[in-house]
């Protein structure tokens, strides 16, 4: 499951979905399992959408791997994959990953710590004894 | 290491790169133009080929030149749409509350703290270098020592860091058949980490802070880069380890004897072929 745009500037669950899609997911967490009549009829109580659009979005949202859809009867149930503190987890170390990454391949950049595959063990022994005396002197 | 030595490294990368660059642009220039110039190595290997009879050479110095012209445009337009993104996604991502304590603390604007497990410092950016801390750090190091982490981003952030870094890669990058450029890079990288370690030892009046922060940072196992990571100052950190346990030892950079010596062919080539040319 990978969302492709993150709106940073967005609080919440808007971060990840659109206005919609935030909608569904709220009504989803909370109801967990419904079918995409239920979602509209849900919906409309707040404002008229159409069954097409609400059907649209839950199956990009199944599509992407964020809702998950059983077969039952005529219809179909859809109900999210993970929870929402789980998903926010995911999502939030999915960004900032995001972020290290441009860090990383950014060269208008200076990093504090650079090539750590390269240290020399020796080296940092030398220093974990020198930092044990100093706190010994102090 | 010292501050001028740094400047010479940066002052160096310009001259070589930048008399290159510019004779590029310049023959570029006097084929469209058709004007003529004498002065120009690149002309001058063009009128060489044609004294040989081997015109097709021609052409691919003219699709070198070009490429590597159309290599900078490329690489500084990726690296500014990369800023962009960056200094987005850091506004979005700040914890006010955060930052705006550390702000106060050192009288700033520059410092973003934002939430991520992983402990990592960069200062990021051409003109007003800003300071990026993640909320990892506090999990792993005390106050003083994220005090000395935040001098050691202020020597880079005041002294524009970036900007030459970005500088120093970009020719070194652009300009590949020069590895003379790419040494120099590494050794500017290396130069400007250990003179902001030693801006925040002075600033913190002891070693103690850095050197513990340092080693925090090493041991932690969550300190784990992203698969593009590309260091360009690789055994930068033994430099700085080493400039820690014994202050004066770290200045013995040694010489790289082949890449001066296969950057210095490269330059005698062209100037072997510029001379022979004046003589003709």
């Amino acid at each position: 499951m990978k969302i492709n745009k993150f709106k940073v500037h967005e609080k919440g669950l808007n971060r990840f979905f659109g206005p919609l899609e935030a909608k569904i997911m709220d009504l989803l967490w909370e109801k967990e399992e419904l079918s995409i009549k239920s979602v509209q009829t849900h919906l409309e109580t707040d404002k008229a959408v159409s069954f097409n659009t609400v059907m649209t979005v839950m199956n990009r949202l199944a599509d992407k791997g964020i809702l998950n859809k059983r077969h039952v009867g005529r219809s179909f149930l859809y109900s999210p994959m993970l929870s929402r503190e789980d998903f926010l987890n995911t999502q939030s170390k999915e960004l900032t990953y995001e972020l290290m990454d441009e860090f990383g391949s950014s060269v208008v950049v200076n990093h504090m710590l650079d090539a750590l595959q390269n240290v020399d063990e020796g080296l940092v022994a030398k220093l974990e004894q020198k930092i044990k005396d100093w706190k010994k002197d102090r | 290491m010292t501050k001028n030595y740094a400047n010479y490294l940066l002052l160096i990368s310009i001259l070589i790169s930048g008399s290159i660059l510019l004779q590029m642009i310049w023959y570029i220039y006097s084929l469209t133009s058709n004007f003529d110039i004498r002065f120009n190595l690149f002309q001058a290997c063009q009128q060489l080929f044609e004294m040989f009879g081997v015109p097709f050479l021609e052409y691919i110095l003219l699709a070198f030149v070009t490429f590597t012209l159309l290599h900078l445009l490329w690489f500084c337009m990726i690296q500014i749409k990369k800023l962009h993104n960056l200094r987005t996604k850091i506004t979005g991502l700040t914890c006010s509350e955060l930052s705006r304590e550390w702000n106060s603390r050192f009288q700033t604007n520059r410092i973003h703290v934002i939430q991520c497990e992983q402990p990592f410092a960069i200062t990021v950016g051409f003109t007003k270098p800003q300071i990026v801390l993640t909320t990892g750090l506090w999990d792993i190091l005390s106050d003083e020592e994220i005090e000395s982490v935040i001098y050691h981003e202020f020597h880079h952030s005041y002294q524009f860091d970036p900007m030459k870094t970005f500088m120093m890669e970009l020719f070194a990058k652009v300009l590949w058949f020069l590895p003379i450029l790419k040494w120099l890079a590494q050794q500017f990288s290396i130069v400007r980490e250990v003179l902001a370690d030693n801006y925040a030892i002075d600033k913190s009046g002891q070693r103690l802070h850095i050197s513990s922060a340092l080693l925090k940072m090493i041991n932690s196992k969550q300190v784990q880069h992203p698969a593009s990571f590309v260091s360009f100052a690789d055994g930068s950190v033994n430099y700085r380890i080493q400039n820690m346990i014994e202050p004066n030892t770290s200045s013995k950079i040694k010489w790289p004897l082949v890449n001066s010596a296969a950057s210095l062919s490269i330059f005698t080539l062209l100037s072997l072929v510029f001379s022979k040319l004046l003589h003709y």
